[in-house]
């Protein structure tokens, strides 16, 4: 990739929803607005996603394992479902080193287009 | 005016189902690598100003989001406090009233996010969105919600927090609907939570009435005391939610129990706080990482219960007293209760003002009473417009276009569209925060000032027209802003103290232009009147009802004159002593001297505002200027000035409370707003006091003022304070200056007796040794001050052997820090030469020879030659010399030091010296090569800057060097020396021409004795050349030293004291000529009185 295919894929990326996981395990859902070579990243109109808290989870678990309980009778290996806690931030920059994973949010639609101009 | 627009963010994402997330890592990863440092990949429309307000997440200042080293992931969100927990009874009360103290800091100005949703027990009630209100309790969310809730926690605790909630919810909602400023005045953000504004307040007042049940009968769990402390507040906030959730009805209800019963609980809550148990855990920070919120983690504001109740207490005053607006009784009285209830100090708070602003106006009706346009006529009328057909035509009754009274009543219509919303605005505007009001009423007064071009009004019976009572009407308010701009301006400090001379008499000045458009108003009225006169005579129908509505509008412009002119005098007066207090300068200035800003400045920015209003006319600068200082008025004269306006501005004020704050009906008797009037007459009563606090002052000045008169006339009168020369470096060197073009342009002699103060200035400071305690730089300049005098001193001192204190001390030579053997500098160099000669100088005065001796000689000379081979090599050798500078220094130092050593080796000359006679020929052999050098580097300077070669002390070292040279020559050994005298003749003769183009006359003395030098130095040539031709051709050989017998001393080294008078003989102007050898002494000696010693004591004779 030379600077000009890498400047090219950027601005491809400028304006979608980017969902950027950050050291402390954070991850912000936001429109990509700007980055530079130090991988900092710009997000406007930003959701901070955090995992629930363990307490949440066990008392899920617990609700959970009640409602099994009632109705199976086993209590193992239940798959439980919590939500992480939203919260809406606003404009925000993440510093390039603290950035541990980027994702794109697409449609499969989008997907298997950009698959198709790829090869 | 519109509420503040909202700008808040999405709420809720919305994401599509089919969405699928794809790890994009490496490829961005890579991407980004390949960008250059600085290198920006952005959206289009996305500016770096908007990327400054991004929030950096992971920094602990900027992410609210971010934990702590110490935080856990389990602690992010989660305080360890159990909600559930049983409380004791006064750790509620303590709760309680921390949650109190959070609302009043909310009410003062301070975000939610730092005051009440830090509160966890109101976190859980409010997050997540609860559906229903019994959703809303502590147990939420927690699986033990089978659990029992203490009930003391559950039914009173619970209840006072919705209920505190559902009161911040009516404050809420009164502020957002009105002009407010967003955190200034208030912060409305909500962080996407809502305060219950969906459940209706019925519940809240079960729910209050159920806990205050609940400690009525469980008296046995609590003492008496803390149970009678948590009834009152629960009571309290039953009074309150009632009292802010009637809000605009009291317009309807008249009711002001609620806030008068609130009022009476909060004595009881102040003295009952110190049985709370504070419970600092159940209040966290960290509840910010939920808010949706784009600003910065900010810390929890405390505010003390003291304070919050104080807060309270006055908003409940405000509230109660409000409802004594709500008696319309016309505009002006409006104006006064409005404008007296909002100045109330500290100013109500913002609910208080939002809740006016409603009241003023809402559907286009004061008061809910008075449509707008009733109310813009009423104003018409009380001030311009007294029973005027204008304001009775309607054209509801009358359809013919043609009749007047239709185009009046479209005129009136048009008028009234326009001019409604500002006027209501003035009223508004009021209820802003003080600092806004100012600036709002520089915004109204400009769509005021649009009405200046209203044509007259033709009316049947030709009464009214020319009054112009709309154009009156509205530069009348135009005026009154302008005043309030002005008076709210010293209300808020913004002058500086160096401007309050100006602004008051731009206050008086704007005051005499109202009274006089008053006084105008009144003439139309008053002629009306006496119209009227006739018609109550002859008891026509109206005439009675007329004649009260004009007696009351002219007793409405009495009124105001009688206040304006209160305004005037206190104003003028206070003009006039501060115009004293500036003048002797008592007057504190915020600005520095040197500041940019000036008087002319600072007007222009005070008046921005007004320059596009035409009328009233933006004085002048210079007019202003004029009068601000009161400029001709002697001190005496502003002080009667200020005594008398003080004195004035009493009675007037006086007259002004007498005429009390209301305009009242005539048969009204008491007036109905009584707490608003006793604020006004307490107003009234301060100015009072400031005016005797103004009249003290003035007699204070007054009697400063006449003790400094009278010591002043006690002294007698100072004498002119004298010239004085005291002597500074700067001095000095102004003076070295001045000698050096005193002896070059015109007289040397002064020059030499102006050298010798300076020498003594020199050690008055003493420059002539070294004295500690300076810094190096001033050390350095000190030096260099004293060698350039030395310089000039010691040209005195050789030539015409006149000793000086600079023989004997002197300071370090001023080397340059870097400076080093082989690169020391022009200045350092020539001084170093300079110190060798002083001390070759003092060693002859000492030692009382009147020459050296040979091996003397030869050290002097070696020394010499050393100092030049460690000299910079620009100054040693012409092609490193690359600027002009450096080829005149190259060659004057070349120049000076020839000199000094031919002078050294001068005695060799002289054949009276006892002296061996081969080191005379050697010495002699030195002196001449040094002559010619000297000269050689003269023609060279010459060439290079024909300025630089005009230096007196260079000029005459050369010339004295070549009267030696061409007495002393040997033509064998040195063929050359006619050819260089020749060219020296011709450099000489460029400064005679250059001079010789004045009138002989006007020339100066050194032009002459330049004129006369290069006429002798001709003839004295042309006769040893004539002289050694003839030799030649007789074929003798002689020593050129026997030839003309010409001793130097007499010359050129000693001219003794008696010498000096001597010098003044006047030559005979004509030469002879110099054919024969004895006339060549003669010539000489005309040359030494004309050139090398110019007059010494016949100044410019």
């Amino acid at each position: 990739m030379d600077e000009n295919t890498a400047v090219q894929y950027l601005d491809s990326l400028i304006g979608r929803t980017l969902r950027v996981h950050a050291t402390d395990t954070r991850i912000f859902v936001g429109t990509f607005k700007c980055t530079d070579a130090a991988r900092n990243i710009i997000l406007a109109n930003t959701h901070e996603y955090r995992y629930p808290s363990p307490s949440a989870v066990r008392d899920a678990a617990t609700d959970a394992n009640e409602l099994a309980a009632e109705s199976a009778g086993t209590a193992q290996n239940i798959n439980i479902k919590v939500s992480m806690t939203s919260r809406f931030i606003g404009l925000v920059v993440v510093p390039g080193q603290h950035i541990t994973k980027i994702e794109l949010e697409e449609t499969p639609q989008q997907g298997r287009m950009r698959d198709t101009l790829r090869s | 005016m519109l509420p503040n627009n909202e700008v808040r963010g999405p709420t809720m994402r919305v994401v599509p189902e089919s969405v699928v997330p794809r790890d994009i890592t490496d490829d961005f990863t890579i991407a980004a690598s390949k960008l250059r440092t600085g290198q920006l990949v952005k959206d289009e429309y996305f500016t770096l100003f908007e990327a400054v307000g991004a929030l950096e997440i992971m920094d602990s200042k900027m992410d609210s989001g971010y934990l702590g080293p110490g935080e856990n992931h389990a602690q992010a969100l989660e305080d360890d406090y159990d909600l559930m927990r049983e409380l004791a009874p006064e750790e509620v009360l303590g709760i309680m009233d921390e949650l109190l103290c959070h609302e009043m800091a909310w009410h003062m100005g301070h975000p939610l996010s730092q005051t009440l949703f830090t509160s966890l027990y109101l976190d859980r009630l409010l997050w997540p969105v609860p559906k229903t209100l019994e959703n809303a309790h502590f147990g939420r969310g927690q699986s033990q919600s089978n659990e029992k809730v203490p009930d003391m926690v559950h039914v009173v605790l619970r209840a006072y927090c919705l209920a505190l909630v559902k009161s911040c919810d009516f404050v809420h909602a009164r502020v957002t609907t009105e002009y407010y400023f967003e955190e200034e005045d208030f912060v409305t953000q909500l962080y996407n939570r809502t305060l219950l504004s969906q459940f209706d307040s019925k519940h809240f007042h079960d729910l209050l009435d159920n806990a205050i049940r609940w400690v009525d009968e469980h008296t046995d769990m609590l003492s008496e005391k803390v149970a009678e402390a948590i009834r009152a507040r629960l009571l309290f906030r039953r009074e309150f939610l009632w009292g802010l959730e009637q809000d605009v009805e009291v317009i309807e209800t008249r009711s002001t129990a609620q806030f008068l019963s609130c009022l009476s609980h909060l004595d009881f809550l102040g003295k009952s706080a110190v049985l709370g148990k504070e419970v600092p855990e159940c209040f966290s920070c960290k509840i910010q990482r939920k808010l949706a919120s784009t600003v910065p983690p900010r810390p929890m504001v405390k505010i003390s219960f003291e304070d919050a109740l104080a807060h309270l207490r006055r908003l409940c005053q405000d509230a109660v007293d409000l409802l004594e607006i709500l008696d319309y009784r016309g505009p002006y009285n409006l104006k006064v209760v409005i404008w007296t209830l909002l100045s109330r100090k500290p100013q109500p708070s913002v609910y208080i003002r939002s809740l006016v602003q409603s009241l003023i106006v809402s559907n286009r009706t004061i008061l809910g009473a008075v449509p707008v346009k009733q109310f813009l006529y009423d104003e018409l009328e009380q001030i311009v417009l007294p029973s005027s057909i204008l304001l009775q035509a309607s054209a509801d009754e009358i359809e013919v276009p043609s009749d007047p009274r239709f185009q009046i009543a479209q005129h009136m219509d048009v008028f009234t569209k326009r001019f409604s919303q500002p006027f209501v605005d003035t009223f508004r505007s009021a209820c802003l925060n003080r600092c806004r009001i100012r600036r709002t009423a520089e915004d109204l007064d400009e769509q005021l000032r649009t009405l200046s071009n209203e044509p007259p009004l033709q009316l049947a019976n030709g009464d009214t027209a020319y009054s112009y009572p709309l154009s009156s009407w509205a530069y009348h308010h135009k005026l009154g802003q302008f005043r309030l701009i002005l008076q709210l301006g010293f209300e808020l400090s913004i002058y500086a103290p160096e401007e309050l001379p100006g602004m008051y008499w731009y206050l008086s000045h704007i005051c005499s232009t109202h009274l006089g458009h008053i006084d105008r108003i009144r003439t139309f009225t008053v002629a009306t009147a006496k119209r009227n006169l006739a018609d109550l005579a002859a008891k026509k129908r109206d005439a009675f009802e007329r004649h009260a509505v004009l007696q009351q509008s002219i007793r409405l412009l009495e009124r105001m004159t009688t206040q304006i002119v209160a305004v005037d005098a206190f104003a003028i007066s206070l003009h006039a002593l501060y115009v004293l207090l500036a003048r002797h300068r008592v007057l504190p200035t915020t600005s520095s001297p040197q500041a940019y800003s000036s008087d002319r400045l600072r007007y222009e920015i005070r008046m921005k505002p007004f320059l596009q209003i035409t009328l009233p006319e933006l004085v002048p600068y210079d007019e202003y200027h004029r009068e601000a200082v009161l400029e001709g008025d002697s001190d005496d004269i502003v002080l009667e000035r200020a005594a008398k306006a003080i004195s004035e501005a009493r009675k007037a004020w006086e007259a002004t409370l007498a005429n009390g704050a209301f305009m009242h009906d005539s048969d009204e008797k008491d007036s109905p707003a009584l707490a608003i009037e006793d604020d006004w007459k307490r107003d009234i009563k301060d100015t009072m006091r400031a005016c005797i606090g103004a009249s003290i002052a003035i007699e204070t000045v007054k009697k400063a003022l006449k003790a400094q008169a009278d010591s002043r006339n006690g002294e007698t009168p100072q004498a002119p304070q004298s010239v004085n020369l005291r002597p500074t470096v700067e001095i000095i060197q102004i003076l070295l200056v001045i000698g050096s073009v005193l002896s070059y342009n015109m007289n040397a002699g002064a020059s030499y007796t102006l050298l010798g103060m300076t020498e003594r200035m020199c050690m008055v400071l003493g420059l002539h040794v070294e004295t500690a305690g300076y810094s190096r730089a001033v050390q350095a300049a000190r030096r260099r001050v004293w060698w350039a005098m030395a310089f000039q001193n010691s040209h005195f001192s050789l030539a015409y052997d006149r000793p000086s204190i600079t023989m004997i001390s002197q300071p370090e030579i001023p080397y340059d820090p870097k400076s080093m053997p082989g690169h020391r500098g022009y200045f350092e160099t020539l001084c170093r030469i300079i110190s060798v000669i002083l001390e070759m100088l003092r060693n002859l005065m000492f030692t009382h020879h009147s020459h050296l001796r040979y091996h003397e000689i030869r050290e002097f000379k070696q020394r010499i030659e050393r100092i030049l081979a460690e000299a910079a090599p620009h100054l040693r050798f012409e092609e490193r010399c690359t600027t002009l500078a450096e080829h005149i220094e190259r060659t004057e130092l070349r120049l000076h030091s020839s000199y000094f050593i031919s002078f050294m080796c001068r005695v060799s000359l002289d054949p009276d010296a006892h002296m061996d006679e081969q080191r005379r020929e050697i010495i002699k052999e030195d002196c001449l090569t040094n002559l010619s050098n000297t000269i050689q580097a003269f023609i060279e300077l010459h060439s290079i800057n024909a300025h630089a070669s005009r230096t007196w002390i260079s000029l005459q070292r050369t010339i004295a060097s070549a009267f030696l040279l061409v007495a002393n020559n040997n033509e064998r050994l040195h063929p050359h020396t006619w050819d260089l005298i020749q060219r020296l003749e011709a450099a000489l003769s460029d400064h005679v021409h250059g001079d010789g183009e004045a009138d002989r006359n006007n020339r100066t003395d050194s032009a002459k004795h330049l004129a006369s030098s290069l006429r002798a130095l001709r003839e004295v040539s042309a006769a040893f050349r004539a002289h050694s031709k003839k030799q030649k051709m007789l074929s003798v050989p002689e020593t050129a030293t026997t030839t003309p017998n010409l001793s130097p001393a007499t010359v050129f080294t000693s001219p003794s004291p008696a010498g000096l008078a001597s010098v003044a003989v006047p030559v005979p102007p004509t030469y002879s000529a110099p054919s024969q050898e004895g006339h060549i002494d003669n010539i000489l000696n005309r040359v030494s009185d004309v050139m090398l010693f110019p007059n010494m004591s016949t100044g410019n004779a």
